[in-house]
């Protein structure tokens, strides 16, 4: 009769000859059935299975990976995206009211485009949790690198890579998350408000009331953002025109309550309203696109102070699914309560004094309160999770002079220029699970016809008088 | 008179060592460390006077990261070790050894009030992934399923992807709660709940077990491993129990340590 160890001895052999290393987990079907067989004992089966998981862990790659023992998941993910993008857009002219003379200069470019996302994101005991990410261009709210956009002469040029998040957070007690750095936008919202590439700065705080309190039937959550733009010197001498005293830091603020209920049958109903406003701390200068959260590129020499902010918010979404897949109806909806204020930011004259534009024609330009409103409805057709699967939207948006920041919304539609109107729409059909090809289209059409070039200067309001953007992709996560 | 002094110091600092010597801490899965343990715990003390336990517990992920960390004697868990666990107590010369303490079934329970007596394993995957939402779609009365599971800590919540859901995402609307008693207490409160929770609080009152593919998680089928969602429960430790962790392992594993796992609702390893 065959001594126990040597039994075991003899399964783990077995089982060591049909499993390779890298497969050892997989080993579970045949340590079964030596059990079931009566091979082996339950207690003998499961110290094979250790030992074949301390051998996984010895010799195979991940077993080599030195993770600390504070670190309780390692998740790595990341994409590359390869862009074909066309830009059409047509300047406003001198004036767009008929008055006086037009001079529809054009701006056509085709770029070739690429982008490398890497993420790293960390569960700690202790329920810490930690990530980071990079990316390929220093841009806030873009990864792409243009292929050729180097220095003359600098052909194949290689890229940066940047850090595009770094943040830690902790969940105290569940339903309570709190996060602190350059982190993933925690809010419920649409383009129309953020750009999905911006990864905002600051501190940030999550209620999950339903968690919280235990209650069902609605999920109920308080969000909360603190968001540094500009980190000011404070000895610097303030602002004497628009009425500091002091200097202090640009800080932006936001915080929504997000709830989300099924109504009927099958269907769910998301509101999100809040408020996103910020201080009226002067923004340090930066000189080109890509200086930090704040992107001056988009704004005049005026508009380097965060003033006239006030923004009332009240995105929402209707889900359901029609043969299985998903739809959503959405729309976003801002109103801006100081949207005067701002409006005078882009010229003094707004307040109704008659201006000079730039062929030397005047115009009486007067806030609208038109110009305080932007709106955004649209809809999702499909999901993209595995080979073949296709999905489609469009969306229709109207985005008033002063409505939202330009430095945040969107960069794609309208390239970040308020005071126009237009859509968006655009496919994504996967090619394999991790695999996708798509293009998408956005349109914009300038909103008020009576701000001329020369009277709103190189400000995101109505310079441009059509934008159109294509952008086809192709992109592969791994 | 000095010299007799710092005999009895002695004896006072020797003394105050031995007692701290006897604490066992154990850390991990609520399924065991809710009732079996602490009733085992009582036990060992009535027979090893002078014997303290700490025992905390907070899920199997808990009592698994505790051995790791070398912050336990004995880790609970109601699922093995995951390959990134291994690895993690490798990298600090951990050896992660299991102990098969008794055998559990996973059983589904419903609210006493359903109409429902069985479901198949295809059905239990569907309503817990969120493949299907309404109780008429597997035969029950009209009403949307409340699903209640365990939290991402509990080894349950794992083994039960593993065994009943192909490995596949919870539905959305799934709420994750702390122990198996708050499950039990969830699902005897909504005519429209299912949950799942370990044999030894299956008997609570309000809910009823179901069978699955016409099988109820009695002994021998879970022993037998017949019955769908049989799984053993393990402690966890560094290398082969040793010392004061390996005498109460022995006493789990003997007769009367047994014979309280049967008491509890467990099913014990050797009939």
């Amino acid at each position: 009769m065959l001594k126990q160890s040597t039994v075991q001895l003899m399964a783990l052999g077995l089982v060591g000859s049909f499993a390779a290393t890298a497969a050892a987990q997989d080993s579970g079907a045949l340590i079964d059935a030596l059990v079931r067989k009566g091979v082996l004992k339950d207690q003998e089966a499961e110290q094979i299975r250790s030992q074949l998981s301390r051998d996984y862990a010895a010799n195979t790659p991940a077993g080599k990976l030195n993770i600390s023992s504070s670190v309780k998941e390692l998740k790595l993910s990341g994409d590359v995206r390869l862009r074909y993008q066309y830009d059409d857009a047509h300047d406003a002219g001198t004036l767009f009211n008929g008055t006086g003379s037009t001079n529809n200069g054009a701006n056509q470019r085709s770029r070739y485009r690429l982008r490398l996302r890497v993420n790293a994101d960390y569960k700690l005991a202790d329920d810490f949790f930690a990530g980071f990410g990079l990316q390929t261009t220093q841009n806030n709210d873009s990864g792409n690198q243009t292929m050729g956009g180097g220095t003359a002469g600098d052909y194949n040029q290689n890229y940066g890579i940047f850090i595009s998040k770094a943040f830690l957070g902790w969940t105290p007690i569940s339903g309570v998350t709190l996060i602190g750095g350059k982190q993933a936008n925690p809010f419920y919202t649409t383009d129309m408000l953020w750009d999905a590439d911006i990864s905002p700065t600051g501190f940030t705080q999550r209620f999950d009331l339903h968690k919280i309190f235990g209650f069902s039937g609605l999920e109920l959550s308080l969000v909360g953002g603190e968001f540094v733009l500009s980190d000011n010197t404070e000895s610097g001498a303030p602002n004497a025109t628009l009425g500091h005293k002091t200097v202090t830091d640009a800080f932006a603020y936001q915080v929504q309550l997000i709830a989300a209920s099924e109504i009927v049958e099958g269907v769910k109903l998301t509101v999100a309203p809040g408020i996103y406003t910020t201080n009226t701390a002067a923004l340090a200068a930066t000189t080109s696109d890509g200086g930090g959260e704040f992107n001056s590129s988009k704004w005049s020499t005026k508009l380097d102070q965060l003033q006239g902010l006030k923004l009332a918010l009240l995105p929402g979404d209707v889900s359901f699914k029609v043969a299985g897949k998903p739809v959503k109806f959405l729309w976003d909806l801002a109103w801006n309560a100081d949207g005067k204020a701002r409006a005078a930011l882009y010229d003094k004259d707004m307040s109704g004094k008659t201006a000079t534009v730039a062929a030397a024609s005047t115009v009486t330009v007067v806030h609208s309160e038109r110009d305080d409103w932007a709106y955004l409805a649209g809809f999702q057709f499909g999901e993209n999770k595995k080979k073949g699967d296709l999905s489609f939207m469009a969306n229709y948006r109207v985005v008033g002079l002063a409505s939202v920041d330009p430095n945040i919304n969107d960069s794609d539609w309208a390239l970040s220029y308020t005071n126009m109107q237009g859509p968006k729409v655009g496919f994504l059909y996967s090619l394999g699970d991790a695999t996708t090809v798509g293009a998408t289209y956005y349109s914009a059409q300038s909103l008020r016809k009576d701000l001329g070039a020369g009277h709103v200067s190189a400000g995101p309001g109505s310079q441009r008088d059509n934008v159109q953007v294509l952008q086809v992709d192709m992109s592969v996560k791994f | 008179m000095i010299r007799s002094l710092s005999i009895a110091s002695l004896a006072l600092v020797v003394g105050v060592t031995a007692a701290q010597a006897e604490k066992i801490v154990i850390k991990g899965s609520d399924t065991l460390g809710a009732k079996l343990v602490p009733q085992l715990a009582e036990a060992y003390k009535a027979a090893n006077p002078g014997t303290e336990f700490s025992i905390a517990a907070e899920g199997s992920t808990t009592g698994l990261a505790a051995i790791i960390d070398g912050n336990a004697d004995i880790g609970m868990s109601s699922r093995r070790a995951k390959p990134t666990e291994v690895s993690a107590a490798s990298a600090k010369a951990v050896n992660l050894t299991p102990t098969i303490v008794a055998y559990d079934g996973i059983a589904v329970v419903v609210n006493e009030k359903s109409p429902l007596k069985g479901l198949t394993k295809q059905q239990v995957e569907k309503i817990f992934t969120g493949d299907v939402n309404d109780w008429s779609a597997v035969g029950g009365n009209p009403g949307k399923i409340s699903i209640y599971t365990r939290n991402t800590s509990s080894g349950t919540y794992s083994d039960w992807k593993e065994l009943a859901m192909n490995k596949r995402d919870y539905a959305g609307g799934s709420q994750k709660l702390a122990g198996n008693e708050q499950i039990v207490a969830e699902v005897a409160k909504n005519p429209n709940g299912i949950g799942y929770v370990g044999l030894a609080y299956a008997k609570s009152a309000g809910i009823k077990v179901i069978a699955i593919d016409g099988s109820l998680p009695t002994a021998d089928k879970v022993r037998a491993k017949t019955y769908a969602y049989s799984r053993p429960t393990f402690y966890f430790t560094n290398g082969e129990p040793a010392g004061k962790a390996k005498a109460f392992v022995d006493f789990t594993l003997s007769a009367k340590g047994q014979a309280i796992a049967e008491q509890i609702g467990f099913v014990s390893l050797a009939k």
